[in-house]
């Protein structure tokens, strides 16, 4: 088990536990980002400061102090 | 019949809603084009459909502004009922809401749009078996080439008359058990009592409607802690309950996707990840940025030199004769002169210098926004929003604002937090909307670019906008200090696969929608205008006309930021409209006396000449341009969004401030030197 933001580019991972912020959970779970789902860092910011991750088909960028607290199995 | 038109962000509902109402909506391939609702009519088989276009949303648990006024719609149930688009190409996460809704009622036709992508992708979905699960019917549809809209409005006319019911969602044991103890309150009518349990229980206080009473009730607020308990002894606390519920959702949203559709090519979205890796590169990513915007520049500038002369020709190729009919016609000559070197004059010019650059530019960054290339923009200045304590959404609003920057601010929207949603609407102005980017061209290509070199010109418009962004970042900076303190918040962003855009439409319809709406504006605002100059330069008090006395009274304090009385005077007039700023500096030179021969474009630059203009003064037009106070309409707009006067007044008086202190300094500077 490890945080989302470990997670490199290429690699996938499988939600354990989201425990975000509550301003941020809402938009997560909007997206798809529960427990049991299957993401995918697809791309980095040129700042650093944001990942998109592949989830549910979509591309969707997270910035990382939002995604500490999400932890993932790696698959 | 009153239809409704749903869906996630940026699924095509807009170009669905266009489609079908012959409406010209403005689309674009990113989320959050939409955030009011728009309404239109279609008539199929002898029936009036009333079709509302709703904002993008991800869940009817709405979490910003505009995702409000689409939950409320469907909670409301004022509707005959709803069609909810899909993307084709992320089906599963669509299917959210989907799910939600279908909770609520079976009057539902799904739309599974954007087929041509899926198709391109080597997506398949099995549309029978989605329709059999859902038990709604399901419609392929590529409603930008109009494919499947027949089939919509068809199974509309059948769904409207479907007998009451819904889509049950199996909720877990622990959730289940907790509706059954609140079921009790709740009116045995109820279609789906599931949901409105739910949502008492998650406390969504504008969703339960007639239940709102219910909070005031002792013995359902003794119940509800009862239950809430409960779960938190199960280890659910009161903020994970929704986490649960949605979790439920995404997952048979999981099962059914799972059952339907099938990707033959794994890697289908290889080509976008590679177009990515590009535009959001780590060095290049900004010099990409600021070479298309150049690029775009470029094009319009060049392009439109040729017709703007051509159409200049035209128009004055024809006075003389205008002059001879009215002469004709016995119209008496102080009439037929302010008709013809008053209005004709000042149209041909707006009409042979506007509309050129305007007929290039709009179809250009509509290619952009079509393309998806927007929120790559706001993915990469993120950053560097993110230390001003905003989001990179926006840059988003400001991409907006180019357009029109009352449609920047209530795009603004898009931003959940309200605070960064405040800093978005204050700063949007130093992005030169549409009825501003002329006088920039003007100037330029007048002034500074002896010779009209394109290339050289393009570069300094380039250079403008650049301090346009610069001040957007200080100004949100100082605000974040200042009025609107606070860390930024989280958020989240879209990037939607890149979607070839219809060349032919975009051009269409920008001009038809952006470019002659514009020319329309200029043209009906200038007329009041040149009324006004007209009377002032009239009308004389002690021998001097009240224009006269009004351009020297403004004078001095012009004179500080490089200015002049009639330039300052000509901003205020433009307060309506700011396409008229030139026009009317033009009729108040015009009517002090100053008459040239307007024989070609640059007769334009010797009677501002004449006048005193050097340099400088185009320099601080331009600046002081892209930094005032915002035109009427945004103005208005800012008041309805943030519905606060103090707000309102800061909107005016930010840019105000900034413009004259730039154009003092750079005045003071300049006069230094030489």
């Amino acid at each position: 088990m490890k945080s989302l933001n470990d997670l490199k580019l290429g690699e996938a991972g499988k939600v354990i536990k989201t425990e975000a912020s509550q301003n941020i959970r809402r938009r997560l779970l909007d997206i798809g980002l529960v427990k049991g789902s299957i993401v995918k860092p697809v791309l980095i910011s040129p700042g650093g400061d944001m990942v998109a991750y592949q989830i549910k088909g979509a591309v969707v960028a997270i910035r990382k102090n939002d995604t500490k607290k999400i932890m993932v199995e790696e698959i | 019949m009153k239809i409704g038109l749903v869906g996630n962000p940026n699924v095509g509902k807009s170009t669905i809603f266009n489609a079908l109402t012959g409406l010209h909506q403005h689309t674009g391939n990113w989320p959050g084009k939409t955030v009011t609702k728009a309404s239109g009519y279609k008539k199929y088989k002898g029936i009036n459909y009333l079709i509302e276009d709703l904002p993008g949303t991800y869940s009817l648990m709405a979490h910003s502004k505009e995702e409000e006024v689409t939950r409320d719609f469907i909670y409301n149930g004022d509707y005959d009922a709803l069609i909810i688009v899909c993307d084709a190409v992320c089906l599963e996460r669509n299917l959210n809401l989907v799910m939600q809704i279908l909770e609520i009622t079976n009057k539902v036709v799904v739309c599974i749009n954007l087929m041509d992508e899926a198709k391109k992708k080597k997506i398949n979905i099995d549309l029978n078996r989605l329709s059999e699960i859902l038990k709604v019917p399901v419609v392929p549809a590529t409603a930008r080439s109009g494919k499947g809209l027949e089939e919509i409005m068809e199974n509309l006319s059948k769904v409207v008359k479907n007998e009451n019911s819904y889509f049950q969602i199996k909720y877990n044991e622990y959730l289940k058990e907790a509706i059954e103890e609140l079921e009790i309150f709740i009116d045995n009518n109820e279609l789906n009592k599931d949901v409105v349990c739910l949502n008492l229980l998650t406390n969504k206080k504008s969703t339960v409607g007639n239940y709102q009473k219910l909070y005031n009730d002792k013995i359902f607020l003794n119940k509800l802690s009862e239950v809430k308990n409960k779960l938190y002894k199960k280890g659910i606390k009161n903020e994970d309950i929704e986490t649960l519920i949605t979790e439920e959702i995404v997952a048979q949203a999981s099962a059914i996707a799972s059952k339907v559709v099938t990707f033959e090519k794994k890697d289908y979205q290889k080509r976008d990840r590679l177009i990515d890796k590009v535009v959001t590169h780590k060095i290049f990513s900004i010099p990409i940025m600021l070479l298309l915007l150049l690029f775009i520049f470029w094009i319009t500038i060049t392009g439109a030199n040729a017709p703007s002369q051509i159409l200049y020709d035209l128009f004055f190729s024809i006075e003389d004769d205008l002059t001879n009919i009215l002469t004709y016609l016995h119209i008496p000559d102080s009439v037929n002169n302010m008709l013809v070197y008053g209005v004709y004059r000042v149209l041909a010019w707006v009409i042979s210098v506007m509309l050129p650059p305007m007929a290039i530019f709009f179809p250009l960054f509509t290619l952009l926004e079509d393309l998806g290339y927007l929120p790559r923009i706001a993915f990469c200045l993120d950053k560097a929003f993110k230390k001003c304590a905003s989001c990179g959404k926006q840059a988003l609003t400001m991409a907006m604002g180019f357009g029109c920057n009352a449609v920047g601010v209530t795009g603004a929207r898009i931003i959940d937090s309200p605070r960064e949603r405040l800093m978005a609407i204050l700063t949007n102005v130093f992005v030169p909307c549409n009825g501003r980017f002329p006088l920039l061209i003007t100037m330029i290509t007048m002034f500074l670019i002896a010779g009209g070199n394109s290339f050289t010109s393009s570069l300094v418009l380039t250079l403008f906008i650049v301090i346009g962004i610069m001040v957007t970042f200080l100004v949100t900076k100082i605000l974040s200090k200042t009025l609107l303190k606070g860390v930024p918040s989280s958020f989240t962003l879209e990037l939607p696969a890149y979607r070839r855009p219809q060349i032919t439409k975009v051009i269409v319809r920008s001009i038809f929608d952006r470019t002659i709406f514009v020319l329309k504006r200029a043209i009906c605002a200038s007329a009041p205008a040149g009324l006004v100059i007209w009377l002032m330069a009239n009308i004389s008090i002690e021998s001097e006309s009240i224009l006269q006395i009004c351009a020297n009274a403004l004078d001095p304090f012009a004179n500080l930021i490089g200015l002049d009385g009639v330039i300052l005077m000509a901003f205020i007039l433009a307060i309506p409209a700011n396409e008229i700023v030139i026009p009317i500096i033009i009729m108040g030179y015009m009517s002090l006396g100053y008459l040239t021969d307007m024989n070609d474009l640059t007769a334009l630059k010797d009677l501002f000449i004449q006048n005193g203009w050097t340099p400088l003064t185009a320099i601080c037009v331009m600046l002081f341009s892209l930094m005032h106070w915002p035109c009427l309409t945004t103005l208005l707009t800012i008041k309805k969004e943030t519905g606060s006067l103090k707000w309102t007044i800061l909107a005016f008086l930010i840019p105000t401030v900034v413009g004259i202190t730039i154009c003092f300094l750079v005045t003071t500077i300049y006069n230094l030197i030489f």
